[in-house]
């Protein structure tokens, strides 16, 4: 995500903001800080991404998105 | 910050355009030059769908829905990277998009200080109106990175410009651009930065006239009136 925030053009709101707290939520998931809350608040910031012109910022999420999706009980008990 | 009676139709449409084409929106037919983005129709004159009178903050941004249609698109692109395409049906309003549209009011708003009720520009602007139209009053996000933390630019004697409230919806920048004049912006280097550095005599007054036009496309207080912020309010009591 942090390669992603770098990236971002800043044309597109959702890749501009939402990249950087995309960063801040995983730091947050990271440090095992409100979990649930936090994921929820990923999958809002990564449904962004259907606005976004160029592919960079559209398919930033995903994989943070798959790893929600398919791992979820890794992110329990953080 | 829009002035008092400014009444947003979105983007224009092209003076040049290929052809009229039929789009629905909102379930009615409307007809447009094709090849603007499919946020201009919405608010094109001609229209009476109730989506013409919604307003947008940043139509460019805000992700009007483009579904269906002969060109069988899936999902919500942006209207302002589609082009209307003849067949194309267009929906503005849905639960979706509303879901959509508070998940970026809400980015929006985790950028932005959110100190409405001593801004100048409370009551007239936009990014507060659809802020209230989709029910967000505070960011749902932790206070993170802010953009361009810098001082604010007090340089114009009629304007300042604090780059901390922009929410770079690049309205001042097509404004200009339009104006052939964008390097003048205060965002953007502003006159300093073209040839000997010390502007002519006549830069001043173009700069005041073309910052007065940009001034009224804004949504938002970054660019700002001084004389508007001595009063503390848009409005003389």
């Amino acid at each position: 995500m942090e390669f992603c925030a770098i990236e971002s053009c800043g044309k597109c709101t959702p890749c501009r903001i939402g990249s950087t707290r995309g960063v801040e939520v995983i730091d947050r998931i990271l440090e095992g800080l409100t979990a649930s809350a936090t994921c929820g608040c990923w999958k809002s910031c990564g449904d962004h991404g259907a606005g976004i012109a160029v592919r960079a910022g559209r398919h930033g999420a995903v994989p943070v998105q798959s790893a929600l999706k398919h791992f979820r009980e890794d992110f329990r008990g953080r | 910050m829009y002035a008092i009676d400014y009444e947003d139709c979105g983007t224009p449409q092209p003076v040049n355009g290929a052809g009229a084409v039929t789009v629905e929106i909102d379930g009615q037919a409307v007809s447009v030059l094709k090849g603007p983005p499919s946020c201009a129709p919405r608010r094109s004159p001609e229209s009476r769908c109730e989506a013409v009178r919604h307003r947008h903050p940043q139509s460019v941004r805000l992700l009007p829905a483009v579904s269906g249609g002969d060109r069988g698109r899936k999902g919500y692109p942006a209207s302002c990277t589609t082009t209307v395409a003849a067949g194309m049906k267009i929906r503005t309003e849905s639960q979706k998009l509303l879901q959509l549209r508070r998940g970026m009011i809400d980015l929006y708003v985790s950028d932005h200080p959110l100190e409405c009720a001593s801004c100048p520009a409370d009551g007239h602007c936009e990014l507060q109106d659809m802020a209230d139209k989709v029910g967000i009053t505070a960011s749902s996000y932790a206070r993170g990175a802010m953009h361009r933390p810098m001082a604010t630019d007090e340089s114009n004697p009629y304007f300042a410009f604090d780059p901390t409230l922009c929410i770079v919806c690049s309205r001042c920048v097509r404004a200009a651009t339009r104006c052939r004049a964008p390097s003048r912006l205060p965002s953007r280097g502003a006159a300093s930065s073209r040839s000997g550095g010390e502007p002519g005599p006549a830069v001043p007054r173009i700069r005041v006239r073309l910052l007065r036009r940009v001034h009224r496309v804004l949504s938002h207080r970054a660019l700002m009136e001084q004389s508007i912020i001595g009063l503390g309010s848009a409005e003389r009591p």
